[in-house]
Order: C-alpha cells, then sequence, then structure tokens
C-alpha cells in the first residue's frame, strides 16, 4: 500500500537469514499475506508456495513478478493444508501461528 | 489457528523446520509497557515517542500453549530464539487508522495518547508515524 512502508529496515529478513537455514529449501508460507515474505527470501530458496484464507491477498501475491516461476499461491485453511504428507523443507508462521 | 502447527508437522520431511514469528507480548514479565506497541512521530531525524496501542494477549498466549503442546508431544523440539522490533511506517494519520483496522484491530489506543498523535502531527504535517512491535523468531524442527 503506497505510503505504508513495512520493516523496510528488513531486521525481519536478517534475523531469519541468521537463523535459519533456507539453501534449496522447498518452503511453504503459512498466513503468507500479499507474499511480502516470500518476496523477501526468494533469493535463498528453491521454491515456495503461500496459503492464506484471504483471496484478496492471495491476489496481490500473486502479483508479485519478482516471484514468477518459483513461487505459487492458493487459498486455504491452514487447519486443512491441501498437501501431502513430508511435502516441505520448511514452514513459515509469520504473525500467523 | 489451534491445528495449524499440528498441520505444518505433517507436511514438513522429518527434520524440517518450522519458523514462528511473531509479536512478542510475555506476560511473566509484568511489564505492560514492553508488551504493547509503541507509536513513534518522526520529523528528519526527531523521534518522539507519542502514544501505546494496547491489547488483550490471549491469542500470542494461545499460540504460546500450542507450541508447549506439540513439544511435550514429542512432535518438535525448539531450537534458536530471538527477539527484535519490526517496525511498521505511515505516511499519514488516515493509512495509520486504515492499517490498523485491517492488522491490529483489537487493538486501542488511550484517548490521551490519540489527541497527543492528532496533535502532533497538527504542527508537523510532514511527520511519518512509526510503529514499534517486540517480534519474537523462533525455530522449531520437526522430530
Amino acid at each position: 500500500m503506497k505510503g505504508v512502508r513495512v520493516d523496510p529496515e528488513r531486521r525481519e529478513t536478517r534475523i531469519i537469514r541468521r537463523h535459519v537455514p533456507f539453501d534449496g529449501a522447498r518452503v511453504l508460507d503459512i498466513g503468507c499475506g500479499d507474499g511480502r515474505l516470500s518476496n523477501r527470501i526468494r533469493g535463498w530458496i528453491d521454491s515456495i508456495v503461500g496459503v492464506d484464507l484471504t483471496g484478496e491477498d492471495v491476489g496481490r501475491a500473486h502479483a508479485r513478478k519478482r516471484l514468477e516461476g518459483i513461487a505459487r499461491f492458493a487459498v486455504a485453511d491452514a487447519s486443512c493444508l491441501p498437501f501431502h504428507d513430508r511435502s516441505f523443507d520448511l514452514a513459515l508462521f509469520s504473525w500467523s501461528l | 489457528m489451534g491445528h495449524a502447527l499440528h498441520e505444518a508437522c505433517r507436511v514438513l520431511k522429518p527434520g524440517g523446520r518450522v519458523v514462528d514469528i511473531r509479536p512478542y507480548f510475555p506476560a511473566s514479565l509484568g511489564n505492560r509497557r514492553h508488551a504493547r506497541q509503541q507509536v513513534y512521530c518522526q520529523v528528519a531525524h526527531e523521534v518522539n515517542q507519542v502514544a501505546t496501542l494496547a491489547r488483550e494477549y490471549v491469542d500470542f498466549h494461545f499460540a504460546d500453549r500450542v507450541v508447549a503442546e506439540a513439544v511435550a508431544g514429542r512432535e518438535i523440539v525448539t531450537g534458536a530464539r530471538t527477539v527484535f522490533v519490526f517496525r511498521h511506517y505511515f505516511d499519514s494519520l488516515e493509512l495509520f487508522d486504515r492499517c490498523r483496522a485491517m492488522w491490529w484491530d483489537k487493538a486501542h489506543i488511550p484517548v490521551a495518547d490519540r489527541r497527543l498523535l492528532e496533535r502532533t502531527l497538527g504542527r508537523h504535517p510532514s511527520a511519518v508515524i512509526r510503529v514499534d512491535t517486540p517480534v519474537q523468531l523462533q525455530v522449531l524442527t520437526k522430530i
């Protein structure tokens, strides 16, 4: 949203990088919102799937051109994820647990 | 979201990690000020704290319990944990109010704080509103 900046200092991204081994990981972003965090970690991962309950947010995440080819987003309930067992290396809950 | 952590563990490979990032409001500290989000007005390099956003902490304590239960059930083990300050910036009071309604709908701003915020912005229309939230990052590993 124009006029709103979320963590422009990228503290969250730096701290995640320091504590989490991402390299080549298949990541699930649960409660992905508009794809903000997926976008910021895109350079470290193999692929990412984002899910959120809100279709409007998922639409914004889809619209992020920089994520084309490595990310896909879907409307889904985190308490009933539409994925097979043992299919991801890492699950992110950013303000969503 | 009570089952979300359980579902995340189901779809993770053994040894896979859960990264849990959320506001850090530890009631046990008994420090209400620390537990609240702080609202600042920034004009150039001058920064003044003008308000707090207060809320009930039930949601976050519920998440704590969900994690504790998953640990007790030997579903996950806890790993690295750190706390940092997460910042949001708003170019106007209107944007601040709109986002507050979307993101922090359970938070309230005391009347006196609200007046101080409005007065400060009245004196400095170019001021930026900054909201600081203490946030914790915890890494959990699926067993």
